[in-house]
């Protein structure tokens, strides 16, 4: 639709939109999707976060969230719509407010029982628009300093304890909008200070150099242990830079969102 | 992206080769449409040239898949390489299709359905 390289493009209205109309309704777009991501990450007591969304277009179907109830466990978000650019965003937008709407409820909802929510809310209209979205949803109790979370089909996600080697947290349920029912059930972690949790979108590990060669999951999980015992901020930057260093200044081929959690004191 | 559609009785094969992905996956879309138009919906989709596939590739497979399966039919996967059967390990869509080593196991479970 608004990627194809044509002057002029056929509206719904039978209207012919020019280049500087496209133009400025793609810039309208992207105000609008960069005001579905959070103002700023919250503040909570034993965690430190931090967190970047980068569209490959102007738009995207990545997206992040954090909900808090008072009185409950912080809910954090990361998910991934199939596709690209405007249609991905509208889809985003869909999903990011129906997970978002679980997640507020005052039933309390577990990580598991958001995503088969969001999912059987999402399922048919997902479907007849030949979409699904990995997601991850996790929850932070920071009194007991743990995390409860379920993964629909949703990758890389990295764990990386104080006292142990990074290792992926694989998903147990596939990706909302896949099958009328999902399978993914809520897993519990401890989350103490120097506990590294980071979860990126594939757009990472799909990064690719001039040989084609993928960026991939074995040098991520490197990187991330050698980055562990900075701040959460540091360790995400220096993904970024990275992720961009291999690619050796070749456009970003897919959105890229990354949320970097650390227990901290 | 290349596309070889064939037919074994009424089953009908797919062999993609090349990237699977946001770009290519609208041609394999509408061969996927045609194939899982009418009952039987039997179709193989051979994905042993596809060294990736991105998440509108999978997609369009579920899509398929759903397809076929409301028409009592299937959509089955063989020939993965590596790095593609990991994308569906990940995704636990492993979970969700069958898949088969060989092109020839696939057709062979559809026989006598």
């Amino acid at each position: 639709m608004l990627g194809a390289t044509n002057f002029q493009h056929q509206s719904i209205l039978g209207r012919r939109l020019s280049r500087a109309e496209l133009k400025s309704n793609l810039r309208l777009a992207a105000s609008i999707h960069d005001c579905l991501f959070p103002e700023v990450v919250p503040a909570m007591p034993g965690l430190d976060m931090w967190a970047i969304a980068r569209p490959a277009h102007h738009v995207g179907g990545d997206f992040y969230d954090f909900i808090e109830r008072p009185g409950s466990p912080m809910t954090f978000v990361v998910g991934d719509i199939s596709g690209k650019g405007m249609a991905a965003a509208m889809l985003m937008a869909m999903a990011r407010t129906i997970i978002r709407m679980y997640a507020s409820s005052d039933e309390g909802l577990s990580s598991e029982m958001i995503l088969r929510k969001s999912n059987r809310s999402l399922y048919a209209d997902f479907t007849r628009m030949i979409a699904m979205a990995t997601v991850f949803v996790g929850q932070y109790d920071a009194v007991e300093r743990s995390l409860v979370f379920a993964n629909a089909g949703h990758s890389p996600v990295i764990y990386h304890p104080v006292n142990g080697e990074p290792r992926l947290l694989l998903a147990d349920g596939m990706p909302l909008g896949v099958l009328p029912d999902m399978l993914s059930q809520d897993e519990k972690i401890c989350f103490a200070p120097g506990d590294v949790l980071i979860i990126g979108t594939d757009g990472f590990i799909e990064a690719r150099n001039d040989k084609g060669q993928l960026f991939g999951y074995d040098q991520l999980l490197q990187l991330v242990g050698s980055l562990s015992d900075r701040p959460a901020g540091e360790i995400g930057r220096q993904l970024i830079n990275s992720i961009e260093m291999f690619g050796g200044g070749k456009l970003q081929e897919d959105d890229q969102t990354l949320l970097v959690l650390k227990g901290v004191e | 992206m290349k596309l070889e559609p064939r037919l074994h009785e009424h089953i009908k094969i797919l062999t993609l080769s090349g990237r699977f992905d946001a770009r290519t996956a609208p041609i394999v879309h509408r061969q996927l449409q045609a194939a899982t138009a009418e009952s039987p919906a039997q179709v193989v989709v051979n994905l042993e040239k596809v060294e990736f596939v991105d998440s509108t590739g999978l997609s369009t497979l579920v899509q398929a898949m759903k397809h076929a399966r409301q028409l009592n039919g299937d959509v089955r996967l063989c020939g993965m390489q590596q790095p593609v059967r990991i994308i569906f390990e990940l995704t636990r869509l492993d979970k969700v299709f069958d898949i088969f080593p060989t092109e020839e196991d696939a057709v062979l479970t559809f026989v006598g359905e």
